[in-house]
């Protein structure tokens, strides 16, 4: 059964690119939320799902939803693999956090999955919800992008603006 | 938050994205700071040693680019 479902898994698999509506970051006092817990995945679901990247697994398995939440909203359940939101691959909750970060609640993304019954890959369209900010989101800097994928944004802003980029590289003791 | 830091476009790249980034501009340190003109060019970089009070730090340092 196992094998059946990691090969309905594998077979059906399919890649969309992650793309996404942005706008400037949250006000002070709120922050964009997907109204999910989430996990690492385990060692078995890595496989099945087909999320090894190099040397560590890739993708956040949904382990809460918040009922009427942005993500619920969106069909997303619990034990569905989400792998991208946007241009931004997820690799840790960090790779979330700072997502959510740099969004602001109303901002509508795209999250590409993996779902838990071994179906297709899917990418659906999320709307950020709002949430209160947490205490720890008054911060030395605060950051307007995230992730590797979002850096062309910020390119063209520079270029845009003629300012240049300050890159922080692994949290940047922030 | 930084006053000095609003001249600058922020972006934060964590590992295993700040490997690739790294990939592209090999001066780039892991942890710290790089930082990129308008034209994509690395102008400076910064790395985090051990020090205790790293908002001063940042401060001054971004006051001086």
């Amino acid at each position: 059964m196992r094998g059946l479902f990691c090969a309905a898994a594998l077979l059906t698999a399919i890649s969309c690119a992650g793309s996404s509506s942005r706008s400037a970051p949250a006000e002070e006092g709120e922050a964009a939320t997907l109204g999910i817990t989430t996990r690492a995945p385990s060692d078995y679901e890595g496989q099945c799902y087909r999320l090894l990247f190099e040397t560590r697994w890739q993708g956040r398995v949904v382990a809460s939803v918040e009922p009427g939440g942005s993500a619920a909203q969106a069909k997303v359940g619990e034990g569905d693999v989400i792998v991208q939101v946007g241009e931004v691959t997820l690799y840790s909750q960090d790779d979330l956090d700072d997502l959510l970060r740099v969004s602001r609640p109303g901002d509508r993304v795209e999250l590409k999955l993996r779902r838990k019954d071994g179906a297709a890959e899917e990418t659906v369209q999320a709307i950020l919800g709002a949430a209160r900010a947490s205490s720890g989101a008054t911060r030395r800097l605060r950051w307007q992008h995230a992730s590797l994928g979002q850096l062309p944004f910020a390119l063209k802003e520079a270029e845009k603006t003629r300012k240049s980029l300050l890159i922080g590289l692994s949290g940047a003791e922030t | 938050m930084i006053a000095a830091a609003e001249r600058f476009v922020r972006v934060i790249i964590r590992r295993p994205h700040a490997y690739r980034f790294r990939d592209q501009h090999r001066e780039a340190p892991i942890p710290g700071l790089v930082f990129l003109g308008p034209d994509g060019k690395v102008k400076g970089t910064f790395t985090f040693g051990g020090e205790d009070d790293k908002a001063s730090l940042l401060a001054k340092l971004l006051e001086m680019r």
